[in-house]
């Protein structure tokens, strides 16, 4: 679930990079600070694009400045000075993961379970610490989560329908980031899409996988496959679905982030909407067919 | 935001008139009210539009005035808006004039965005008298919701009941466009990354200089690209 909304590196300017990679350094710092060092070890580039996204639209610049690294002792590393938009991104992280972690366990019935209860001892902790101070992000994703069992249940072969807990929490985590309020509707909107990429993003990625464990997946159902090698065409057929549908949310993403007022590290910004998340998801679904071209 | 016209187009103040024009004309295609019908957004994207019209009148004025007498900015008017806004009514009104009235009555719950109510009006529709226009309304439904993917299928079905009606098409048009990878409606593009950085880069000087720096080069090596110089 997690990973997909990162830049396409190739077209980053250095600078640019130098920023980006100080913004995950200085999440990263930050995690460890307020929920323990374990947490460290959950960090990804999406809340690395939230922490990016909340700076930019902010007036006041944010500092940086030279730290140690806890994974690299020898080398210091510019970093995001701790603000409010990384303790926010924080938050989110340590909680999206805390669900998506309940999430698997309820998932895998297998020895797999044991290890999502393994890796829920460490979280545990940190989850209760963002309860106290972020209520309201608990309060989000408990929904969701109980949305997306209910969807789950109903076996919908509505992409829409599957992905809407998703869209929903993200829209809600993301509409904070502005105090405007047209802001703050073009945000909830932006994420609304977004979310709901991600999810069907991760729906692709988990194709083979839910369809071993037989786990619900909405694209397996629109195009009812029970079989990799019996159902090889309709294979072929979902997956070009999957591209178009997913092309739309894209420009539907694009067009809610045209409507941001966007202060500074706009370039990249724009490198991961408009260039980035159209690679990821061309390697995605690249990766997937070619399984089947192996059969 | 701020208030400065150049901030509000992203220009420089020294930009000459034509730079503005060009920049001025991409922001119009990007805050499109094509762009964003059956949008929630719309009215942020108006407000967007609106914007950046104001900038760009102020900027011609102020230039008028210091460069008294030339022709800058004369010849292109700032885009109306409400002019527009007023035809796009228009074709809106013609295309439900001989539907029922209920329909009417629907499309504008959809554009308050009241769809929770707009939703319950269409379900009461019997499912044996469900024409072209119930499918296209339910689809705007689901696109104002967020429902793109289930709004594509209830646009292809109004568009196949009634291929006629130029509403469906253009609406069906502009889904299949996006769907195929491009942004916007087809026409009015939206922004690209860096303004399409690569196309159009390299001028007559640049492939020459760069042929008289690859010629140094292999010179240097000891060989020679262009045996004249």
């Amino acid at each position: 679930m997690f990973g997909y909304i990162q830049p396409y590196k190739p077209d980053l300017r250095i600078r640019e990079f130098d920023i980006y990679k100080s913004i995950y350094c200085g999440l990263c710092k930050d995690m460890g600070r307020i929920y323990g060092r374990i947490s460290r070890f959950f960090l990804s580039y999406d809340f690395t694009f939230l922490t990016l996204l909340s700076i930019s639209m902010t007036e006041e610049s944010r500092g940086f400045e030279k730290s140690m690294c806890s994974f690299n002792f020898m080398k210091k590393k510019t970093c995001l000075k701790s603000c409010d938009d990384l303790s926010y991104s924080a938050a989110v992280a340590i909680v999206m993961i805390d669900y998506k972690i309940k999430d698997d366990i309820l998932d895998h019935k297998n020895y797999k379970s044991y290890i999502y209860k393994f890796l829920n001892i460490f979280i545990k902790k940190s989850s209760k610490k963002v309860k106290e101070n972020h209520k309201f992000l608990d309060d989000i994703m408990g929904k969701s989560m109980d949305m997306q069992l209910y969807c789950e249940s109903q076996k919908s072969n509505s992409l829409d329908f599957s992905a809407e807990s998703t869209a929903t929490a993200m829209s809600l985590i993301m509409e904070k980031l502005s105090n405007n309020i047209s802001q703050s509707k073009v945000l909830n909107r932006f994420g609304y899409f977004l979310g709901k990429w991600v999810y069907l993003i991760d729906a692709i990625d988990d194709i083979y996988s839910d369809l071993e464990d037989k786990n619900y997946n909405p694209f397996l159902i629109k195009f009812d496959i029970c079989d990799i090698k019996k159902d090889r065409d309709n294979l072929f057929k979902l997956f070009s679905y999957a591209e178009n549908s997913l092309n739309l949310i894209i420009s539907q993403i694009i067009l809610s982030f045209e409507l941001l007022n966007i202060v500074r590290h706009k370039e990249i910004l724009d490198n991961i909407i408009y260039i980035g998340l159209k690679n990821v998801q061309k390697n995605v679904i690249k990766k997937r067919r070619l399984v089947l071209d192996v059969k | 935001m701020s208030n400065d016209p150049y901030l509000v187009l992203g220009v420089t103040r020294d930009a000459t008139m034509s730079e503005i024009k060009s920049v001025y004309r991409g922001l119009v295609k990007k805050y499109h009210p094509d762009n964003y019908a059956d949008s929630p957004l719309s009215d942020v994207a108006t407000e967007k539009m609106q914007e950046v019209n104001e900038a760009y009148d102020s900027i011609v004025s102020e230039k008028k005035t210091s460069t008294d007498g030339s022709s800058s900015g004369q010849g292109y008017g700032s885009y109306s808006s409400p002019e527009y806004n007023k035809s796009y009514g228009q074709s809106y009104g013609k295309s439900t004039a001989n539907s029922s009235s209920n329909y009417a009555y629907i499309r504008s719950l959809i554009h308050s965005n009241s769809l929770v109510k707009a939703e319950d009006e269409l379900a009461k529709v019997p499912e044996n008298i469900r024409d072209a226009e119930w499918h296209f309304l339910k689809g705007s439904l689901y696109f104002a919701r967020g429902w793109v993917d289930d709004a594509t299928g209830q646009f292809e079905t109004a568009f196949k009941m009634n291929p006629n009606n130029p509403e469906y098409r253009a609406v069906y048009n502009r889904m299949m466009y996006q769907r195929q990878g491009n942004y916007g409606s087809g026409g009015y593009g939206g922004g690209s990354y860096r303004g399409g950085r690569g196309a159009g880069g390299c001028s007559g000087c640049d492939m020459c200089s760069s042929l008289l720096c690859a010629d140094c080069c292999c010179e240097c090596m000891g060989g020679d690209l262009i045996s004249c110089c």
